[in-house]
């Protein structure tokens, strides 16, 4: 068990006492307000970099990902002096950090607007989903829509806010949320079409009327 | 509204697996409604939100499976919301909103036409008023818009011809969609004023800046051009040192009412009634900080206007504070006019030739002003050079100190070491010479040119010279001198890269970013000769009179330096990208690198390959290898991940022979990985150099290595940032075994603490972790799953052999080394089964493992010695945790314990005592006593053992958790070595100024 194939091996605990760690973990975490403050202008910085890239030619050369993101930011939150942490809060933690920041910015962005008019974000890559209706699919529905759901279903909205906005893979989310990583993906689907009625309407006459 | 929340999740929980099941029934309309019917049994709500789900599946697409960071960095990619961004102004696509200034914004945009960036400095009051005119405007103002416009262009033409690198170009002037702009070169980077706000400009930073300005005005002054606001807002630092000069000439050219040949308008009149009439600051042109008092009179501008503006700017740049303030304009104009410079500002550390020089510059009667800019330019080249003594120029303080002199001396005496073992090496060739290590530090102000995809330093064939790429040009380094010197002529705006040496070292290749050609130049300087174009090299070397470099996708090319259009060498297939040529000296072989794919793992996985080129057969030498380079003493050496290995070649045979040696681990790689490019050059006489790099691409925290003493005191050891997880100290104190763990790979280095060699990779092959040293510290223990099971192996520490397998585990177990017992022939181990670890020990002389103390714990035991052998301490955690402590056994085990605590902690399991190591007296042990805590306790061994009391020990480093092994580690002399997290460094952060040089390594290559 110790030794197991993940990556962590020798120096990674059996998963019960890497629960206790939390405790642990949770009080240096107390309320991410703190740990938010420090991130978003990490996160923002990195964002401008990140967008910069877009515009250019290298975007392709561009390593940084999501989750490199994520870790490089959330590192610099934690104690230098000490080298450790619980992966399984650390993803929890990032997700909805990195949500309330990205959510943050996109609300700081539509304010910015000239006009009101702030025009949607889409959801999906700009050129991969020519046929989306218009309406409702930026980042501040997204956020109110994984609000609905987590009253619904607590646990499909934090594998979205991990996936989404922590871009962790399914692996890292099972790890966080103690499931199987085939979990993840069903629920990930479920999740989206949840989430895409939601933010969309589809179906919604069809429902009243049946 | 709980019962209510409670009741959506179970409805939802219904509709869900009535979805679910749907789903897997296919899209068969009437399966499912047939199943619908069936389970929804009436209840419409349910079976209507089952169809919408159903409805939407097929529609999803990718939605959501764009990452939400990416989203935003588009939204990012629109600030601010300039409607210009994304907007094509003849050939410039509009890309970024970069700052607004008091003419209009300012954007960054691509030159289609150039393929490069530009700045477009849109000129609202033009635009607003003489290219579109809005309703209203009256006709005088239009009809002049066309003279405006067409003066604008002539100015931009004359202003176009500045070509300096301390000048940001202007490249010309864009009219269209009712806009114009003038399309300027991007100089990113704080302006002067930001730095200034920052605080206190260094001594050796402001008279480098001071000089570059000084350099560009002179540069102007020459062609005739003012630049008549010369103000810190207006001088662009960009990160690797240079300094650009913006907005040349444009307070001339902008001004509406000069026309040739009319007298130029007053613009200080202008600004003394800005303060009367409510004129927008921004409408203003010039800046009243920095006029000169001849022109806050009101008299014609000249290039001593310039001078004294570079005088206000670098005395503000000393001081911290402008030289002339007041409230309002004709406050500052009046201070301009009649008050004395604060030369008592002036930091005590300015040297005496620079404070007479801002006098000269400062000086409010013109005549007496210092006349030409280029002998400021002089004067800060070398103010040294110039203090010939107090002088009498009484407006100039006394200077108490001259720290540039020092810090000047320190450089010379760094470049000595240079230019002694260069001797050595030249006058006692025939013993052989110890490796010899050293750093070259470039000067301040001069900045190797990183972050790059390509090359930038070489070593010429015979070690004599070497060059290198900083501050947009190559510079020499003859390795006898004691400073390089800039190669004129190899200034080009984008910088240059890939320099190499001919064979005869009298000639220099590279290649310009600018216009994408590849040329060469003498490295005396001069012109240089263009001899072919180009696309982004992958790679360059000279072949007689020949120059071979990679085409990336095309394959390798050669070219004549007498000039004929180049010529494919050797082609590549499909995704092939071709890297790294050189000629074998018998001109039939090349020596090249070839990757495959898009990854940005793909040069960690390319291959290096000799291609016959009569036959075009071709042989794969190396894998997981790139950058190779053959030398004519039979060696290849290139790079191999983050590391630069040498390896002997049979030039006959062709291929590589005996065990690479690794010669450094940590060297720079090309950005981004785009290249196969790794930063290092060697010379056929046995000098290598090279520019230290991450030891692996950052993935999470990277550790440095300590070295504490009691007190916490710290010191870095000179070992690059690595994702390193644990340290081991050989008994006899003169090595350390380092596990790194960059979550795709466990490696363990071993460093030798004397220097003399850099860190070595010690393990090859399967994921290696936990390192022990053997007693007589020749040897390292270590776990590997290197063949698919974990178990203890062990080798030589100097690499000298393979690892040979010391235990074998069973299916269901793990063996993880533990401590050596001091001066003999076992160890201590941990097996890892199930939830538990045991501990264990195993005689090499009997090759056979038997349990040691009935010891159990639920966390890595972290088992060592006492110094002399005679007992252990470890930790142990019973299950779950319940209880956690320090024990000691003495050794052999007698079946006494002595508990320094075990039970429950107080609060969280990690507020109990974890992780002891002895001191090298065996009097005391340390330990962990809880999170954030360092102890140690006195120890006593006679007539029984006992614990003493526990004091606080300061430090300064991690120790982890109680489930981690331990990361620190004690030395013979009693100081701590152990891990400290850096900041997220990426490669592209590490310093741009440092060259290290390994002289004579030739012996390393051999000795195995």
């Amino acid at each position: 068990m110790i030794l197991h194939k993940n990556r962590h091996t020798i120096k990674r605990m059996p998963t019960s006492a890497s629960h206790r760690i939390t405790g642990l973990l949770q009080a240096w975490s107390q309320g991410d307000d703190a740990a938010l403050a420090e991130l978003t202008p990490l996160v923002y910085a990195e964002l401008r970099k990140l967008a910069r890239g877009y515009m250019r030619r290298e975007r392709r050369d561009t390593t940084l990902q999501t989750t490199g993101l994520v870790n490089e930011c959330y590192l610099r939150l934690v104690d230098t002096r000490v080298a450790w942490q619980n992966r399984a809060h650390f993803f929890a933690l990032s997700g909805r950090l990195m949500r309330r920041i990205l959510v943050d910015f996109a609300r700081s962005r539509q304010y910015a607007k000239r006009g009101g008019g702030a025009p949607h974000v889409m959801l999906s890559s700009k050129n991969e989903q020519p046929s989306m209706p218009e309406p409702g699919r930026d980042l501040l529905a997204l956020d109110d829509a994984l609000s609905a759901l987590a009253t619904v279903d607590e646990r499909k909205s934090r594998i979205v806010e991990l996936r989404f906005f922590g871009g962790f893979s399914n692996d890292d989310i099972a790890e966080a949320l103690g499931v199987s990583a085939k979990t993840v993906m069903r629920e990930w689907q479920v999740a989206r079409v949840w989430l895409f009625r939601e933010l969309t309407n589809t179906g919604r006459e069809e429902a009243t009327q049946g | 509204m709980n019962d209510q929340s409670r009741g959506e999740r179970e409805r939802w929980k219904q509709v869900e697996e009535i979805y679910v099941r749907a789903l897997e029934l296919g899209p068969d309309g009437e399966a499912r409604a047939a199943f619908l019917d069936e389970v929804c049994a009436g209840d419409a709500g349910i079976r209507g939100s089952v169809e919408s789900l159903l409805c939407c599946e097929p529609l999803l697409g990718k939605f959501l499976e764009t990452s939400a960071v990416d989203i935003a960095a588009e939204l990012a990619s629109q600030d601010p919301d300039a409607d210009l961004v994304g907007r094509r102004i003849g050939p410039y696509i509009v890309e970024a909103w970069l700052g607004s200034g008091g003419m209009g914004d300012v954007y960054r945009a691509r030159d289609s036409n150039l393929n490069r960036d530009v700045a477009l400095k849109i000129l609202s009051a033009l635009s607003a008023i003489d290219c579109a005119p809005p309703m209203g405007t009256r006709s005088s103002e239009v009809s002049s818009r066309g003279t405006r416009i067409a003066r604008l262009k002539q100015e931009a033409q004359v202003l176009a011809s500045l070509n300096h690198p301390n000048i940001a170009a202007i490249y010309g002037f864009e009219e269209s969609q009712q806009i114009c702009a003038l399309v300027l070169e991007l100089a990113e980077g704080p302006t002067l004023a930001d730095r200034i706000a920052q605080g206190t400009i260094a001594m050796e930073e402001a008279l480098s800046i001071a000089r570059q300005i000084a350099e560009a005005l002179d540069a102007a002054h020459e062609q005739g051009v003012i630049h008549r606001d010369l103000k810190p807002s207006n001088i662009a630092l960009r990160p690797d040192g240079t300094v650009k000069v913006l907005d040349f000439g444009l307070a001339t050219a902008l001004e509406p009412e000069s026309l040739p040949g009319q007298e130029k308008v007053i613009q200080a009149n202008r600004q003394v009634q800005a303060v009367q009439s409510p004129v927008p600051a921004a409408a203003m042109l010039g800046t009243p900080a920095y006029v000169s008092p001849e022109q806050a009179k009101g008299r014609r501008a000249d290039k001593r206007d310039d001078v004294w503006a570079f005088g206000a700017v670098f005395y503000e740049m000393l001081s911290g504070k402008r030289a002339f303030k007041g409230e309002h304009t004709s406050e500052i104009l009046d201070s301009v006019l009649h008050q004395d410079v604060d030369w008592a500002a002036l930091p005590p550390s300015t040297p005496r030739t620079v404070s007479r020089l801002l006098a000269r510059c400062l000086d409010r009667d013109v005549r007496r002003r210092l006349r030409d800019i280029g002998e400021a330019r002089i004067v800060l080249e070398d103010p040294d050079a110039f203090d010939d003594g107090p002088s009498g120029l009484a407006a100039a303080p006394s200077p108490r100190a001259n720290r540039v002199r020092l810090l000047g001396l320190a450089a010379i005496a760094g470049v000595a070491v240079v230019a002694a073992a260069t001797w050595l090496m030249v006058t006692r060739p025939a013993t052989p010479l110890p490796v010899t290590r050293f750093i070259n530090t470039l000067p301040e102000g001069r900045s190797l040119t990183l972050p790059t995809p390509r090359h930038i330093v070489a070593l010429s064939a015979d070690g004599s010279q070497m060059v290198y790429a900083a501050n947009d040009r190559l510079y020499l380094q003859a390795m006898a001198e004691l400073d390089a010197e800039p190669i004129r002529g190899s200034e080009f705006p984008q910088g240059v890269s890939e320099p190499v040496f001919s064979l005869d070292g009298q000639s220099i290749a590279f290649w310009s970013e600018a216009d994408q050609t590849i040329r060469t130049i003498n490295v005396a300087g001069g012109p240089s000769v263009i001899i072919c174009r180009a696309e982004n090299p992958y790679g360059l070397s000279w072949a007689n009179d020949a120059l071979v470099f990679g085409a990336g996708r095309m394959g390798i090319m050669r070219v004549s330096v007498n000039g004929s259009p180049p010529e494919l060498l050797a082609g590549v297939e499909g995704d092939e990208l071709a890297h790294g040529p050189q000629l074998l000296p018998d001109g039939r072989h090349l020596l090249f690198t070839i990757a495959t794919g898009a990854g940005t793992d793909r040069w960690e996985k390319a291959r290096v390959v000799v291609q016959t080129l009569p036959t075009g057969e071709r042989k794969t030498i190396l894998e997981n290898a790139r950058d190779a380079r053959y030398l004519s003493t039979g060696h290849i050496v290139y790079a191999a991940h983050d590391s630069v290995f040498a390896v002997n070649f049979d030039e006959q045979r062709l291929e590589v022979s005996g065990a690479p040696v690794s010669m450094i681990a940590g060297v720079r790689r090309s950005q981004g990985r785009v290249t196969g490019a790794a930063q290092f050059s060697v010379s056929d006489t046995g000098s290598l150099v090279f520019i230290p790099g991450a030891v692996t691409f950052p993935e999470g925290a990277y550790q440095k290595i300590v070295v504490s003493d009691r007190t916490g005191r710290v010191e870095t050891l000179p070992v690059p940032p690595g994702p390193y997880t644990e340290l081991r100290v050989s008994p006899d104190g003169k090595r350390v075994a380092i596990a790194a763990d960059d979550h795709k790979e466990a490696i363990i280095y071993v460093y030798d603490r004397s220097g003399a060699t850099a860190m070595q990779r010690l393990t090859f092959g399967g994921n290696n972790r936990a390192p022990m040293w053997s007693a007589d510290s020749t040897r390292v223990a270590f776990q590997s799953d290197r063949d698919g099971d974990r178990a203890i192996f062990w080798q030589r520490a100097d690499g000298g052999d393979s690892a040979e397998r010391l235990t074998r585990p069973s299916a269901d177990e793990a063996h993880i080394p533990e401590s050596w017992v001091p001066g003999g022939d076992e160890f201590l181990f941990s097996i890892a089964k199930g939830d538990e670890l045991s501990l264990w020990t195993f005689s090499l002389e009997k090759k056979q493992a038997k349990p040691f103390g009935e010891v159990h714990s639920s966390i890595p035991p972290a088992a060592t010695f006492s110094p002399d052998g005679r007992w252990v301490a470890y930790t142990s955690a019973g299950p779950g945790m319940a209880s956690i402590g320090i024990s000691v056994q003495p050794f052999p085990p007698t079946g006494a314990k002595y508990p320094l605590f075990v039970g429950r902690p107080a609060g969280a399991p990690t507020n109990a005592p974890h992780k002891p190591v002895w001191s090298p007296d065996g009097k005391e042990i340390f330990y962990v006593p809880r999170i954030g805590g360092f102890e140690a306790v006195r120890v006593t061994t006679r007539p029984s053992f006992a614990f003493g009391n526990a004091v606080t020990v300061p430090k300064a480093f991690g120790v982890g958790p109680p489930d981690f092994r331990r990361m620190y580690e004690i030395t013979p002399e009693g100081k701590f070595l152990a891990l400290v997290s850096t900041e997220p460094t990426t490669p592209e952060e590490f310093g741009t100024s440092k060259i290290h040089v390994i002289l004579n390594w030739l012996p390393l290559a051999n000795h195995r």
